[in-house]
């Protein structure tokens, strides 16, 4: 994972429990790598600072309990209340409905690096993207959210996810090659998806989406 | 998947483009909650805290935690520590062992089931959220994270592997009650306890102190050296049964390869998929009701834990003793007895439920062995010993009847 602080110590991470300046330090480094994982997980901002503050409040309410002493573990720890926090909340299918009308907003992946990463140089919209996500099992879910959402390791997101490594790196790949079919299928039926999404932006009851300007 | 093509995937999702700056706001209103919360942590309680995001949950929708199938019929043993509720201030010494409980990363214990209907013991290792059980010749290993049930039967070489269908994420659930136990520790905090001074059990001496909790006691003896807990009772009211955990061991090395869910060669593999989706129901009590006497002719003495689980035991090694059973229907039976009792674990005080079904006939139309009231709903659901079902003002009145339902 990304953004690791570099000046945040162990002894930060110990303190922790019963400091609240080291609390405070603790969480200014990691709100804004935990609020980055929701936001791209979730898409709304709204749902991802609701998320957030969860992860932080059931972080603060465990952590006596929390048996580690090192960043690494602690930052393995809040990523697996996050993870379980986003799970949780996509478990309502609304949830789901409205991180997918959110997408529609994001509009079009860019074509080269779809045609790079799919094999296909039809039109793809990032809605087809976050669908081929959610067809995936929970678990797969979580591994592809820690890979590409906080660019953690293989093995970070073993020990994030108590799984073998070996067993991490089949299952990404299978939850790849079955994302890649989804949007091959997706792709090759990209006029009528450019009309349903078209339709769907209408919507004036979406919830918002900030697009990142620089993007 | 080559490293290219697992590179281009990198590449694709790092052109998301969504704004993922954080506000102010947001940020300095969590932070100064935090930061009041860590002051507003009493002092002197155990280290588990309170999670006020968590609703207080009612037994009824703790035992639905438990809508895991157990081969062996041990689902019924879904219901324990269930009842450590609405407790408040803690004293310290009770709160260092409480902790050590909810700690644990592994533990070692046995799980004692004490009823009329007998007693039943089953060895537990506990490890990562997983735990595997052994219960006479039958080993069960579920892990809910990967939606797993491993049954292997060493005597016979069978294994079965069950495969939960539910999009429900189960990392969260427990794998047993005392799982349940330990979660429902880390949300809540008991209270008023009374020290029991020195026993002696298998030749150890050992501290014990009691709490009160609703109208049920909890006692846990201690290594007064260690503060380690040791041994754990609790009656389940309602259920005419009592848990007993003894020989506990917290936090030591076990074996991960033990809880693996690779079937172990020269075992013969059946698998299946289990839907936990759906609550149980009256219908599930019903069947429960009828795979019970049509096994053993009666119906149970109690709805206490032990017996049935023994009955429903003995029903599996009978029909293992067939030779080659149909383990997909033996597993659809022990799924439906299983949640035909949760059922009434489900029902609370209001839905004043009652059993009497230790002196009925399986059969007479006219004998009511089960009723309740349905929430909002001014008629009984009478149960009779055919398993009709007819409606009623009142209960019926049966000599012998026991309360049932979760919050007793």
């Amino acid at each position: 994972m990304t953004h690791l602080p570099p000046n945040l110590t162990d002894e930060v991470v110990q303190r922790a429990k019963g400091d609240k300046a080291a609390l405070g330090e603790l969480f200014d480094h990691f709100y804004p790598m935990i609020f980055a994982f929701c936001m791209r997980r979730l898409v709304v901002r709204a749902f991802s600072e609701d998320v957030t503050s969860e992860i932080f409040l059931k972080m603060v309410s465990a952590l006596p309990s929390f048996p580690g002493r090192r960043v690494e573990e602690f930052r393995r720890w809040i990523f697996r209340i996050a993870t379980n926090e986003i799970n949780a909340h996509l478990r309502q299918a609304i949830r789901r409905q409205e991180l997918l009308q959110a997408a529609v907003q994001l509009g079009r992946v860019n074509v080269e690096q779809a045609t790079e990463a799919l094999g296909i140089s039809t039109e793809l919209d990032w809605e087809a993207v976050y669908k081929a996500i959610q067809s995936l099992t929970t678990v797969d879910q979580s591994i592809i959210s820690l890979r590409f959402f906080s660019e953690a390791s293989h093995d970070e997101i073993a020990l994030t996810l108590d799984m073998k490594p070996g067993t991490v790196r089949a299952r990404l790949r299978r939850a790849l090659i079955k994302m890649r079919e989804d949007l091959q299928a997706e792709g090759a039926n990209g006029l009528e998806r450019k009309s349903i999404n078209q339709e769907c932006s209408k919507d004036v009851s979406s919830p918002t989406v900030e697009r990142d300007s620089q993007s | 998947m080559t490293k290219d093509e697992h590179k281009n995937w990198e590449q694709l999702f790092s052109q998301l483009p969504i704004n993922v700056s954080e506000t102010d706001r947001h940020k300095e209103s969590l932070k100064r909650e935090l930061l009041e919360k860590l002051d507003a942590r009493p002092t002197g309680s155990p280290q588990v805290s309170s999670n006020p995001t968590r609703p207080k949950q009612t037994i009824g929708q703790t035992l639905m935690k438990y809508k895991i199938p157990h081969f062996t019929g041990l689902a019924a043993s879904l219901i324990c520590i269930a009842f450590f509720l609405q407790l408040s201030t803690p004293a310290l010494a009770i709160d260092e062992i409480l902790k050590k409980i909810v700690s644990a990363e592994t533990a070692k214990y046995k799980m004692q089931f004490e009823s009329a209907g007998g007693t039943q013991e089953i060895e537990v290792l506990q490890y990562d959220g997983a735990v595997r059980e052994k219960f006479g010749d039958q080993i069960s290993i579920r892990d809910l994270k990967r939606k797993k049930v491993l049954v292997l039967n060493e005597k016979l070489r069978t294994a079965s592997l069950a495969t939960i269908k539910t999009d429900a994420d189960l990392s969260k659930s427990s794998s047993n009650p005392f799982e349940s136990f330990r979660s429902l520790l880390e949300s809540e905090q008991p209270s008023n306890p009374k020290m029991l001074g020195e026993q002696e059990f298998d030749g150890k001496s050992l501290s014990g102190f009691q709490v009160q909790i609703s109208d049920m006691t909890l006692t846990i003896w201690a290594d007064p050296k260690t503060q380690t807990p040791v041994r754990i009772e609790y009656p389940l009211p309602g259920y005419d049964t009592s848990v007993l955990i003894t020989g506990y061991e917290p936090n030591i090395d076990i074996d991960p390869s033990l809880f693996s869910l690779e079937v172990p060669d020269g075992y013969e593999l059946r698998q299946t998929e289990v839907d936990a989706g759906e609550l149980p129901t009256e219908d599930d009590l019903l069947r429960t009701l009828k795979l019970y006497s049509d096994f053993s002719g009666k119906y149970p003495e109690s709805l206490g834990i032990s017996g049935l689980t023994k009955t429903m035991q003995s029903y599996i090694q009978e029909r293992m003793k067939d030779g080659q059973p149909d383990l997909q229907e033996l597993q659809s039976q022990t799924v439906s007895f299983s949640r035909g009792f949760t059922f009434t674990m489900t029902l609370m005080a209001e839905n004043d439920s009652q059993y009497a079904g230790a002196d009925a006939k399986p059969g007479d139309s006219d004998t009511p062995i089960f009723w309740y009231k349905p929430s909002s709903q001014s008629k009984f659901r009478v149960i009779y010993a055919d398993l009709s079902i007819k409606q009623a003002d009142k209960a019926p009145q049966v000599k012998g009847a026991q309360k049932v339902g979760s919050d007793l």
